[in-house]
């Protein structure tokens, strides 16, 4: 799948071609701000028909020089609207997650009891500080926000996986990212006690 | 007393002693003994911004976390995109349903501090069991730092003689055990051996407990098994 994207860089050459090529584009060596410097312009969807694992994946560029980490910390901020498989849902625990080039980048879980407790709860381990966690009926949006991994950036083309891991029961039915979401730039990484 | 009263008095009295032993640790009594990490092995791993000890505690009772009250060296560390959750349920579902004492994980994930509780899972023999304790962001179920990603970690011992007469109830074997569930998780998960050093080689030993009730056989190299969950 193609994912069409814009981008929020000072290269503003750039931001013309990206607008008309999408993905293939390469931000090239374009000089990288701090903030949301990829902004994701349609949606990225996953149905999960049932027991077992869906994904979708796409491609974004980033600069030919972009690595992870001294001074240059790429993350996502992303929207992902969920939707339960059944009212109520039944028992199980699945997860969405994220990975870029490969690896894991996010993983939220969403767990339901099953029986008359009919809620789903969620709750996400990223690092930025304050609570990720909440739970719905039949449909959320969760905001989830985190940097991404070490050798889970690089130059040019990378790769977005979105996936459904309905490995312990069938609670969700589909996962998408919406449009509007982001890859960020920061230089440093969210706080931490030393 | 002639010679027969007391002997079968001496009988009944042992009997009843070890009855005592018996339900005193059915019970949970005593508290679980503490051992002692050999030399200066027990300390803080750094990870990026993530830390934590190499050794899990008895007790949460001590802040900072001692060296004298662990209970074993941690053995195996769950990448990418593990949860305890997803670690433990592949135990539970495959020959691992019983579980044994809390014991205490320091860590530091989110930017605090916290203990991390897990009774484990181990086998169901009645004698002698394989024993895997989980730890992670307790917050979250699973720890994150972009090195590893969404990681747990783990410590492995054997348990020995925990059935009746429950005489040497002996425990460790920490090298031993990390080898047995490596071999258990490589059905699903791709593994590196000896991988990931933790500094926390104990050279094999044997440390009494009290009144050699118990010992721990300690026996671990400093590398802990790296297991890619996917």
């Amino acid at each position: 799948m193609s994912w069409r994207f814009g981008a929020l860089t000072r290269a503003a050459g750039c931001l013309a071609v990206i607008a008309a090529l999408g993905p293939a584009c390469s931000a090239g060596d374009a000089p990288t701000t701090s903030g949301r410097v990829f902004v994701f312009e349609s949606e990225l969807p996953v149905a999960a028909p049932g027991i077992g694992r869906s994904a979708a994946s796409a491609t974004f560029a980033l600069p030919d020089h972009a690595t992870q980490g001294d001074g240059e910390w790429y993350g996502v901020d992303l929207i992902i609207a969920v939707t339960a498989a059944v009212w109520p849902p039944p028992a199980g625990v699945n997860y969405v997650t994220l990975a870029t080039n490969g690896l894991t980048a996010a993983q939220i879980e969403f767990a339901a009891p099953g029986g008359d407790r009919n809620l789903v709860t969620w709750r996400a381990n990223d690092m930025f500080p304050g609570a990720s966690h909440g739970l719905f009926a039949s449909s959320t949006l969760v905001r989830f926000r985190n940097i991404l991994r070490l050798g889970g950036v690089k130059g040019g083309a990378n790769e977005i996986t979105l996936r459904i891991e309905q490995d312990l029961g069938h609670v969700l039915t589909s996962a998408r990212i919406l449009a509007g979401s982001a890859v960020t730039l920061q230089e440093t990484l969210p706080g931490r006690d030393q | 007393m002639n010679r027969t009263t007391s002997l079968t008095f001496a009988v009944v009295a042992a009997a009843g002693a070890l009855l005592g032993l018996v339900l005193a640790r059915s019970a949970g009594w005593p508290a679980a003994q503490a051992w002692e990490a050999s030399g200066d092995k027990f300390r803080v791993i750094e990870v990026g911004t993530d830390k934590f000890y190499n050794y899990d505690n008895t007790t949460k009772d001590n802040l900072p976390p001692q060296g004298d009250e662990v209970d074993n060296a941690l053995t195996m560390v769950f990448i990418d995109n593990a949860t305890s959750v997803k670690v433990r349920n592949k135990l539970t579902s495959n020959g691992y349903p019983d579980s044994g004492g809390n014991m205490h994980e320091r860590l530091n994930d989110e930017g605090s501090w916290a203990w991390d509780s897990d009774a484990g899972r181990k086998g169901s023999d009645t004698c002698d069991n394989y024993h895997i304790r989980i730890y992670a962001d307790p917050a979250d179920g699973d720890s994150y730092t972009p090195a590893w990603g969404y990681y747990v970690l783990a410590s492995t011992h054997k348990d020995e003689n925990e059935c009746f007469p429950f005489n040497n109830q002996n425990f460790g074997w920490g090298e031993q055990s990390e080898d047995h569930f490596e071999d258990f998780f490589d059905q699903w998960y791709s593994t590196n051996v000896d991988y990931i050093n933790l500094y926390n080689n104990e050279p094999y030993r044997e440390e009494c407990g009290t009144a050699c009730f118990t010992e721990h056989f300690w026996d671990n190299n400093n590398l802990a098994t790296r297991l890619f969950v996917p």
